[in-house]
Formats: structure tokens, C-alpha cells, sequence
């Protein structure tokens, strides 16, 4: 016997229906189903424009934030921790430490388009190494500085009295000390060089701005007996 | 304007489109094969004709999502499927590759007469089938009820082409081995 001769037994027998009342209410219950309000989804209709208007409201929204964000200040990272301990030159009177920084920084944020170019700092050097000195002060000080060194160079220049082979004036040379940030060696080096040469009052002078500059620096003998 | 000629695809696209007539066409196509599908599963009239009408009203109220994904017959009767495994899943009957349904008296017209009209060899066939595993027994009526090929019985019952393979030639092979003796 094969499978067809099978199914043909089988659909012998496949007379079992359901009944006329079963067969009804289906019917009706289809036809019900066509007749009655088209059922669409209310997810379905109204999903896609609810979609595009919670896309465009998430879109402004993040827009605006962004576009209201407050600028954050520049943060200037030029005071690093010293080395050596900070002294001023020209100490902001009555003032802790970090105040004085916290207003140097916010000054330079806030002044920056009004200071007159400075040349910045360089990293070894004894002005960044200091926490409280403030740049304004410490510049104006040294351009003094550099002028009266500048006049005394001249005289001795027209007195002849300065050697031609001196590398350069004390006073240039501590103007740079300031501006340029030399360092403390090199600065007592010119200070003795000036008294070899017989620039007595230049030396002194220069020992003195060394002194308030770096009062806790181990001095030379020569420098402590000034 | 559809004939009964149309394809039970067609039809159903109809009656999804708001035309009740070709719900008519495609009930009067599949109601016997389907009621038969579940007469001769679970054993009892009144709760075959409870599984049929589930069926269909769970076709209707999802016409408005009907698509041509495959034979109009595989969607049905993978709804069919799916009705009668929560029905055996109430029951706590387990549908695994063993008969448990041994004591059903009759899975056919419970009227004598009709019985009696008959022919002996369908009388047996019917009782054998009892005695097929009821994946086995599922295959052979998907099969010879709803017309569907291997692949589609695999569709329809969620398994693999080649399960679905075995389930038939087994029932097949068990039938005629009964018949034969």
C-alpha cells in the first residue's frame, strides 16, 4: 500500500463538519467585523507624526542648550607648584597667597584684550616659579629699572669709564633679568662681574634687586658682605 | 468582483480590503479540513468546535495585519497549530513523540450511524491514527487535511524541514503497517 492508496482511505471517511450554528456565527462574526468602524490603530495613525515631533522638539531643545551654554574661562596654567619659596618683589599688600593668585588669573581672563603685550614667562624661570607676583607690577618695575640703568650706561659710555668689551650694560642686563627671567646664577655672576670691572654702585645696586628678589638665596660670600 | 475561482490569497486581500464575501469563500474552502484537524486531535466534538471557532475569530480580528508572507493554508493552519498546543499546554498534555492520548474513544462523528456507514479500513484508519505520537498524528492530518507539503508543514508547526519530514513518514509508515495487518 503507497501513501496515495492511504489518503484515499483517509478522505472515505473525511466527512465530519462542524455544525450550522458554529458556521453562522462565524460568518456573522466576520461580517461584523467589516461593517463595524475601521479599526486602525491609534498607535499606527498617530505614531509617525508623534515620532517626528518628539525628534523635533529633542533636536531644539539640545540645540538651545548648547548654543546657552555659558563659556567657561580660560584656564591659565602658568603657576605651577614652586620649587623654591614664592617671595614678591612687589607683594600685594595684605593679601593670602592664593587671593592673590585667584585675582592675577581672573585678571589676566578679564584684562587680556587691555594689557599691553608682555612677553610670557619662561618656565624655568624665577617669575613663573613665584605664585603672588603680579605681572603688571612686577613689568612696570623693570621697565623703571631698565631705565635707569639705561641712563647710568650712557654716562659711563660717554665717560669712557665702562669697558667697550663689556657684554652689555647692568642695566639692560637687569632689565632682562626681569623681563627675560634669568636665572639667579647668572644674574650674581653679572653682579660680580660689575664689581670686578669697578662698577661698585651698579654691583649694589643690582645685589640689592637680588636680595628682595631672592632674599632666601644662599649668597655668595662676596654678595653677603654688601 | 471575486469568483470562488480566486486564490485563497486574493480573497483573504479582499476581506482585508473590507469585502466580507471573500471571507465566505474562503470559509466554506477550509472549514472541513480544519474542523477535522482538531476533531481528530483532541478527541472530543464540543471542544473541537471550541478550538475551530477560535480560529477563525483570531483570523479575523487580525485582517487588518494579513500579508502574503506564504500559502494562505499554511497561515491558517499555523494558527490552528498554535491553538491547539495552548490547548494541550492547558490540559498539561505533553505534545512529544509518544502516544498519550490512548484513551480517546472516538476522534471521528460520535453519531453510530454514521460510523456504521463507513468503510471498515477507514473505521481502522481512524483508530490508528489514535495510536500515532501526536506530532506524528499532526503531521499526517496537516498533510491530508490541509494539503500541505513537508515545507509547509514545518512552517506551520515551527520546526525544522527535516522533523517535519520524519513526523510524516513515520505516521505513514505506522498506518500502512496497521492497515496491513
Amino acid at each position: 500500500m503507497n501513501q496515495d492508496e492511504l489518503s484515499r482511505i483517509y478522505r472515505q471517511g473525511s466527512r465530519d463538519e462542524p455544525g450550522a450554528q458554529i458556521d453562522a456565527a462565524i460568518l456573522a462574526a466576520a461580517h461584523r467585523e467589516v461593517k463595524a468602524k475601521p479599526r486602525r490603530s491609534t498607535s499606527l495613525s498617530w505614531g509617525i507624526p508623534l515620532s517626528v515631533a518628539a525628534v523635533l522638539v529633542l533636536s531644539a531643545t539640545l540645540t538651545l542648550m548648547i548654543l546657552n551654554e555659558p563659556e567657561t574661562p580660560l584656564k591659565i596654567d602658568s603657576l605651577p607648584a614652586a620649587e623654591e619659596p614664592a617671595k614678591e618683589q612687589v607683594p600685594a599688600a595684605g593679601k593670602p597667597e592664593g587671593e592673590r593668585r585667584r585675582e592675577n588669573l581672573s585678571d589676566k581672563v578679564e584684562k587680556k584684550a587691555e594689557m599691553p603685550a608682555q612677553p610670557l614667562p619662561k618656565r624655568d624661570s624665577p617669575l613663573e616659579k613665584s605664585k603672588s607676583r603680579s605681572d603688571e607690577a612686577r613689568f612696570e618695575s623693570a621697565q623703571q629699572e631698565s631705565q635707569n640703568k639705561a641712563a647710568q650706561s650712557e654716562q659711563r659710555s660717554a665717560a669712557g669709564a665702562a669697558p667697550q668689551t663689556a657684554p652689555r650694560p647692568a642695566a639692560e642686563y637687569d632689565s632682562s633679568s626681569q623681563l627675560e627671567e634669568v636665572a639667579p646664577e647668572k644674574w650674581l655672576a653679572r653682579i660680580e662681574k660689575l664689581r670686578a670691572e669697578g662698577n661698585i654702585e651698579e654691583a649694589k645696586k643690582s645685589l640689592g634687586e637680588f636680595k628682595k628678589r631672592f632674599p632666601d638665596y644662599a649668597l655668595p660670600d662676596w654678595a653677603k658682605e654688601e | 468582483m471575486e469568483t470562488a475561482d480566486d486564490s485563497d490569497e486574493a480573497l483573504m486581500l479582499r476581506y482585508k480590503s473590507g469585502d466580507a464575501s471573500g471571507f465566505d469563500i474562503l470559509y466554506s474552502r477550509h472549514k472541513g479540513g480544519l474542523f477535522r484537524y482538531f476533531l481528530r486531535q483532541c478527541g472530543d466534538r464540543a471542544q473541537a468546535e471550541e478550538l475551530f471557532q477560535d480560529v477563525w475569530m483570531n483570523l479575523i480580528r487580525a485582517r487588518s495585519r494579513y500579508e502574503v508572507q506564504a500559502r494562505f493554508t499554511t497561515y491558517l493552519y499555523s494558527l490552528a497549530h498554535n491553538r491547539l498546543m495552548d490547548f494541550f499546554r492547558k490540559k498539561r498534555i505533553q505534545f512529544v513523540e509518544v502516544n498519550e492520548l490512548e484513551n480517546i474513544a472516538d476522534c471521528t462523528s460520535q453519531l453510530p450511524e454514521e460510523r456504521a456507514a463507513m468503510s471498515e479500513q477507514m473505521n481502522r484508519l481512524l483508530s490508528l491514527l489514535q495510536t500515532l505520537p501526536p506530532p506524528q498524528r499532526e503531521a499526517f492530518l496537516l498533510h491530508e487535511e490541509a494539503g500541505l507539503d513537508v515545507e509547509e508543514i514545518a512552517a506551520a508547526t515551527g520546526v525544522a524541514k527535516e522533523a517535519a519530514k520524519s513526523r510524516l513518514r513515520y505516521a505513514v509508515q505506522k498506518l500502512r503497517e496497521g492497515l496491513r495487518e
